[in-house]
């Protein structure tokens, strides 16, 4: 089985590290559970960041409504 | 409540209660109307001087408390915000940390071969934290407005 490059390792934990970082910021500045959707940016990329977009901005168009 | 309060509610309650309801009213509103006013009035008059002096000693007492000044309550708001943020700073921190921690770990269980485990673990995880955060009570608390 052919192995990937030790460079997309760094690449893809590079762009975890900030996913989670970012959404953890923002998740905490619309008072949610910055922890969990914090972690759950750990997990994925870019999958969380979308999910973690959708559920948020949904929320906060029928709060607005 | 003082004992002086309390006879003289009892003296109230009293007068209240040893009034007769003249015989061609009946209890309706219009009993209610005449009991509600005359004896409200009465009980009111009784009670106005006692009320009166004892807003004048209130206003007396309070005026000899000092009020801070504006800039005690100003640096009690900077105060506030600056401690909120350090609060927030820290928390970022300790998130980085966990998250380093995390990437490291998971890097060092895949270079020793453990593909299997973590792909078991991540896949849990994105089924299980979804829910977690759906059903977990939202701690709302938003950040302090930087002007």
């Amino acid at each position: 089985m052919k192995t990937m490059a030790w460079w997309v390792y760094l690449l893809i934990a590079v762009l975890i590290f900030c996913q989670a970082l970012w959404i953890f910021i923002d998740a905490r500045k619309r008072g949610e559970n910055a922890w969990l959707w914090g972690l759950l940016g750990l997990l994925h990329v870019p999958s969380s960041l979308l999910i973690y977009l959708l559920v948020t901005r949904r929320k906060g168009k029928s709060n607005s409504h | 409540m003082s004992r002086y309060w309390k006879q003289k509610e009892k003296r109230v309650r009293n007068s209240l209660s040893s009034k007769k309801l003249p015989s061609n009213l009946k209890k309706t509103k219009k009993v209610e109307k005449y009991w509600g006013e005359e004896e409200f009035n009465s009980a009111l008059s009784s009670l106005k001087e006692p009320l009166n002096k004892f807003a004048k000693e209130m206003e007396r007492e309070l005026a000899r408390i000092e009020t801070p000044p504006l800039s005690y309550f100003t640096d009690l708001v900077h105060k506030t915000m600056s401690t909120t943020k350090k609060m927030l700073i820290i928390e970022t921190f300790i998130f980085i940390t966990v998250a380093l921690a995390f990437l490291t770990m998971v890097g060092y269980i895949l270079r020793a071969g453990y593909l299997l485990p973590v792909a078991i673990f991540f896949e849990t995880a994105t089924l299980l934290l979804p829910i977690v955060i759906l059903f977990a009570p939202v701690y709302r608390r938003k950040e302090v407005q930087e002007r």
